[in-house]
């Protein structure tokens, strides 16, 4: 067993997860346009439920 | 000579793309589309592969990040033009997401302490291993425990800030902290070894 940090003490093994971690890209499916027009879709029909 | 004129003209460039940022983020203060638009196709893909590493799906991952950006845009009087956009909109990201974990989520309290000596295995083995590699282990891990890695690991938070969080003991978290690295420490060692991997931006193909 090697040298043990403490519980608290960050090492090589997070600081890999993190360069790793917060280089994670994805492509969205859906635009902002065409989230945003869906949401005011839905947003309409509600008022017009409500109405 | 020339280094220093291609210097200025990076730096130059960085400013006018700093200074186009500031103005779209000044529109949207006035909900305008277009600059919503913008700054969603600048950091969409990031902010979609923060959301996955929480998630562990991209379907659900995209349903968070849209209401990220949702929550971003209708409280972006909040941001302050200090430190970068992009910090500011990955913490109103973790938000949402820590939202999301509080509800969905199934967390156990874990009253028994994990060995010590189990904590740090030794996690060197013999083969290499790619950064898309070590994504793929952190999306395996169960639910709960990716998420606490994700903040301890990757979002460096401390454990009482996690437990404060997610509501939670302290110890709790230590715990679960624990179990995911043990069980990464388990998937490393049986795919390779950790101080080869070659760091590269990771995407995430569907």
């Amino acid at each position: 067993m090697k040298n043990q940090p403490s519980m608290d003490e960050r090492d090589q093994f997070d600081e890999l997860l993190e360069a790793v971690g917060k280089s994670v890209e994805a492509k969205p499916e859906k635009g902002w346009e065409e989230e945003s027009e869906n949401k005011g879709q839905i947003e309409n029909q509600d008022s017009e439920k409500h109405d | 000579m020339k280094q220093k004129q291609e210097f200025y003209a990076e730096s130059e460039l960085r400013d006018a793309a700093t200074r186009l940022e500031q103005e779209r983020i000044r529109r949207c203060l006035d909900g305008h589309r277009p600059s919503q638009q913008a700054l969603f196709e600048a950091y969409s893909s990031k902010m979609l592969g923060l959301c996955y590493r929480y998630t562990g799906g991209l379907q659900k991952a995209e349903e968070l990040m849209q209401q990220g950006f949702v929550e971003a845009f209708s409280k972006i009087q909040l941001y302050r033009f200090q430190g970068h956009f992009q910090d500011w909109l990955s913490a109103t990201m973790l938000s949402n997401i820590v939202r999301w974990a509080k509800a969905d989520l199934a967390f156990e309290e874990y009253p028994e302490p994990v060995l010590a000596e189990s904590y740090f295995e030794d996690i060197e083995t013999d083969s290499g291993l790619h950064s898309s590699d070590i994504v793929e282990m952190i999306v395996s891990l169960p639910a709960a425990y990716r998420v606490v890695l994700n903040l301890y690991s990757i979002e460096g938070k401390h454990h009482e800030e996690i437990a404060s969080l997610l509501r939670l003991e302290e110890h709790t978290i230590r715990n679960y902290y624990t179990r995911a690295r043990m069980l990464m420490a388990r998937l490393i060692a049986a795919k390779g070894r950790l101080h080869e991997i070659a760091l590269e931006t990771v995407t995430i193909l569907k």
